[in-house]
């Protein structure tokens, strides 16, 4: 018995945390930078997203949809990708993303860069 | 801090009456209490209830994971979220569990371990929609299963609280020799659902915050409301120690006024669990990091 208990909390200990809400860990571009036109925009998130729930859209300073643009995840499913069809031309942009993980939390958040 | 009130409501209302409904079926397999405090019919209009609350929580769930409002939420997005893996499996199991559990009270009776199993399954349902229903893996397996066995032994303790209170109500016909009978049978059911508490509750802890404790504890609202979930939890324990080993010998040594204290003590204790049940609808909804 108090080897099935000690089992259990241990267990517990040993397990990754792992019921946060979901967040923004890194992007590509960064946050405020000033780049060459990328080829691929790229979220890298702390938990797997439910892909039918979470997107991204790439808009331009003036409010406007930045042209055709590839929305795809990552096998692992944490990894949110934009892919421009076309060059994308000098001016700022930003991404907005939405997600939803196992939590059942919905997250959004903004990321702004320039392209040069 | 309270920013879904309808998803709280929603996920407290389906705590409450899956719970009650699967303590009130446990109550009927240990104690010797009549099987009419409650039968068939009362099981059957709490299944209806907690299918008319899985339909209300659905669509409540879809809008919220879309990012839609209540009334902009279709058939394509609450098909989506029914299918999710774990999370939209388990809405598919509770619903059927329900509607099993309405077809077997139609004809059998509320002593029916059918009943008693498929009330579980709804219940041991609802651990998906919160922090184990999160984690990935194996962890994720064991969090489940330790919030499916805490949510299971929390039915038990409120169906019991519930069947007192009504066997202690004024003009109710259960004599005092059925009453000390069913409190000695809980006593010690009471004991295996408190360890059983404890233990899962501790598992669950750890594996939602993480080992050691983040520097970050205490910074959010989860740590503060679970730090009250606790006090309260206490504070039952201690209602039911009372219980045990003052009020319940008292009435079978045929005190007078024992009815009426242990009435007491149980409501008081009744209202601690339900005030519990707010909390944890609420706390499954928040995250420990401040973030």
């Amino acid at each position: 018995m108090y080897r099935m208990i000690a089992g259990a909390m241990l267990f517990a200990m040993a397990a990754a945390p792992a019921a946060a809400h979901p967040k923004l860990l890194a992007s590509m571009p960064a946050e405020g930078a000033a780049v060459g036109s990328p080829a691929e925009i790229r979220l890298q998130f702390s938990e797997r997203l439910f892909s039918k729930m979470s997107g991204a859209k790439l808009v331009r300073a003036d409010g406007k949809r930045a042209g055709a643009v590839a929305v795809n995840f990552a096998e692992d499913g944490k990894s949110l990708m934009l892919v421009p069809a076309k060059p994308l031309a000098a001016g700022g942009y930003s991404v907005e993303w939405y997600g939803v993980a196992g939590d059942t939390h919905r997250v959004t958040g903004t990321v702004h860069f320039t392209v040069r | 801090m309270l920013t879904d009130p309808l998803a709280v409501l929603l996920r407290f209302a389906l705590y409450a009456v899956l719970g009650l409904m699967f303590g009130l079926l446990a109550f009927q397999q240990y104690s010797p209490a009549p099987a009419r405090l409650a039968g068939r019919q009362v099981i059957i209009a709490m299944a209806a209830l907690a299918l008319v609350l899985s339909g209300s929580g659905l669509v409540e769930l879809a809008a919220r994971m879309h990012g839609l409002g209540l009334a902009d939420v279709g058939l394509a997005e609450v098909a989506t979220i029914l299918s999710l893996p774990g999370l939209g499996t388990a809405f598919g199991v509770r619903i059927a569990a329900l509607l099993a559990t309405i077809a077997v009270m139609a004809v059998r009776p509320a002593r029916d371990r059918s009943a008693l199993m498929l009330a579980g399954v709804a219940l041991v349902c609802l651990a998906w929609q919160g922090h184990a229903g999160a984690t990935e893996g194996r962890a994720g397996l064991g969090h489940l299963l330790a919030t499916a066995l805490h949510l299971l032994a929390a039915g038990i303790w409120l169906g019991a609280l519930v069947m007192f209170l009504a066997m202690t109500a004024r003009g109710s016909q259960i004599d005092r020799g059925t009453l000390v009978a069913s409190l000695k049978r809980f006593h010690g059911v009471g004991s295996m659902v408190v360890a059983t508490l404890a233990l899962t509750g501790s598992v669950a802890f750890l594996m939602i915050a993480g080992w050691p404790l983040p520097a970050a504890a205490f910074q959010s609202p989860w740590w503060w409301l679970l730090a009250l979930k606790l006090v309260v939890f206490v504070a039952m324990l201690g209602l039911a120690a009372v219980n045990r080993f003052r009020l319940a010998p008292g009435l079978a040594a045929g005190q007078a006024h024992a009815v009426q204290w242990i009435r007491c003590s149980i409501a008081l204790e009744l209202a601690l669990g339900v005030f519990i049940l707010a909390l944890v609808a609420w706390l499954g909804l928040l995250a420990p990091d401040p973030g």
